[in-house]
């Protein structure tokens, strides 16, 4: 009987040594994936992911792009658009995301604003003709701007005035960036989900630490990086002045526009960061910081309960309050 | 005592192979399971090639568009030498290597978004 004991717990022993040999494969296990959405790149680098996950997060992009894109025929954000003052039944999650955007657009004081469509119509930064309003124009199309006067109706219908147009460019990718890292969480060991300036890290690396995640130098080459930020669960969401923009007569119009004059924000601050877990809220925040300047932008974070840092237009780093407490800045 | 022996042996056969089984069946696919660093180049979000540091050469990707991308591997990591895309930011986005790519902003990743091409520098890490 000893002896079959001793056997048993030998073989018990055996066991356990090979499922931890498994494991511990499993954790270093990585795989990555590339897509194209929104017009930008979507990466995804997994550690340890279960089978299917991948597939899961690129089906999400599609649908979501499906749901919130302007420019796919039949989004709802389309038939938003092109609804001419009725009201459109559309997604739970489009009307939910609508609903936070009139919150933070209020918080921010209008710096924020979905229903900048119609001026950012009148601009061209990807296209090569930079085209650029003129004043008759932004005259006509500056009073459409106003999230307070989305409608927000029971069952899922909203209704803008007639010439009025949302596009959710400026959350939309922080929203799916937190779908994605629902989906990850439970299913990996550790995720990196990068969606142009939002990153979503999950979980951990595969020795344990934090994922680093790199500032853009707004003033520096394609690419460049201001500084390194140690992160674990968190999403590190970037805006600034150098994503999209051309120069005419001498003079650098960018992208990230001021729903007040319909002019690029001429503020101090040529990148702001914000690293909390709410992409969505972070995504948005960021391109208010920018329109707000660097003293608004500090208290609106304060004000929110976020942390970040703010690059002014000469290359200067400033943190709010709390983000030592939380991270150590590397510079590169 | 002999009894107990004759026992004993088919017991731990069994019970071995039953942990072997559940190893084996625990292992998933693993198409990224990584020997060496490895240039991971994609079209269109699909894997076009991959080479291993070890092998250094030169990468000319072409696509029926007209679109071409030319990417250098080197025994460090990889850079996009020439495209024809218009705005020539994967040219710009220098070399991504062993060393640099937890450093960079578009971390181990070069992309290039009009022709959707994508060199990512796969570090095997412990």
């Amino acid at each position: 009987m000893k002896r079959i004991r001793q056997a048993a717990a030998l073989a018990a022993v055996c066991c356990l040594l090979l499922a931890g040999c498994s494991r511990a494969e499993q954790t270093a296990q990585r795989t990555s994936g590339v897509g194209f959405y929104f017009d930008t790149v979507v990466t995804f680098t997994l550690y340890g992911g279960e089978e299917g996950l991948m597939e899961k997060l690129h089906a999400a992009c599609a649908r979501y792009e499906g749901l919130l894109s302007k420019t796919v025929s039949g989004s709802d954000v389309d038939r938003i658009n092109r609804a001419g003052g009725e009201a459109v039944q559309v997604d739970p999650e489009t009307w939910a995301i609508l609903k936070r955007a009139k919150e933070i657009s209020a918080l921010t004081g209008g710096a924020f604003s979905v229903t900048i469509a119609p001026v950012s119509a009148l601009w061209d930064f990807t296209g090569g003709t930079r085209r650029m309003p003129s004043e008759d124009e932004l005259a006509a199309a500056l009073p459409l701007v106003d999230d307070s006067r989305i409608i927000l109706g029971e069952d899922c219908t909203v209704t803008l005035a007639a010439g009025m147009m949302i596009d959710l460019g400026g959350i939309a990718k922080g929203y799916i960036a937190d779908q994605a890292a629902a989906l990850c969480r439970g299913h990996c060991n550790g995720a990196v989900l990068s969606f142009g300036g939002n990153i979503y890290t999950v979980g951990k690396k595969p020795n344990g630490s934090g994922f680093n995640v790199a500032v853009r130098d707004p003033q520096g080459e394609e690419g460049s990086a201001k500084c390194v930020v140690t992160v674990f669960d968190e999403t590190v969401v970037t805006s600034g002045i150098y994503e999209r923009w051309f120069e005419k007569d001498g003079v650098r119009y960018h992208h990230i526009l001021d729903p007040v004059t319909g002019y690029s924000a001429v503020s101090d601050l040529a990148g702001a960061t914000v690293i909390c877990g709410d992409s969505m809220t972070a995504d948005a925040v960021a391109t208010a910081c920018i329109v707000l300047g660097r003293e608004k932008a500090l208290a609106l974070l304060e004000s929110m309960d976020l942390e970040g840092l703010l690059i002014d237009r000469d290359g200067v780093i400033h943190t709010t309050p709390g983000f030592a407490e939380h991270w150590n800045l590397r510079s590169v | 005592m002999k009894q107990h022996k004759r026992w004993l042996i088919p017991l731990l056969l069994v019970v071995l192979a039953a942990a072997a089984a559940g190893w084996f069946l625990t292992q998933r696919p693993a198409p990224q399971r990584l020997d060496e660093d490895t240039v991971i180049i994609t079209v269109n979000g699909r894997e076009y090639l991959r080479v291993p540091l070890s092998q250094p050469q030169t990468v000319t990707v072409s696509q029926e568009s007209g679109a071409v991308n030319v990417i250098e591997i080197t025994p460090e990591g990889a850079v996009m030498k020439s495209s024809t895309c218009e705005n020539q930011l994967c040219v710009h986005m220098g070399e991504v290597t062993r060393d640099n790519w937890e450093w960079r902003v578009n971390g181990a990743f070069i992309i290039c978004l009009p022709n959707r091409v994508t060199v990512e520098l796969a570090v095997k890490e412990e």
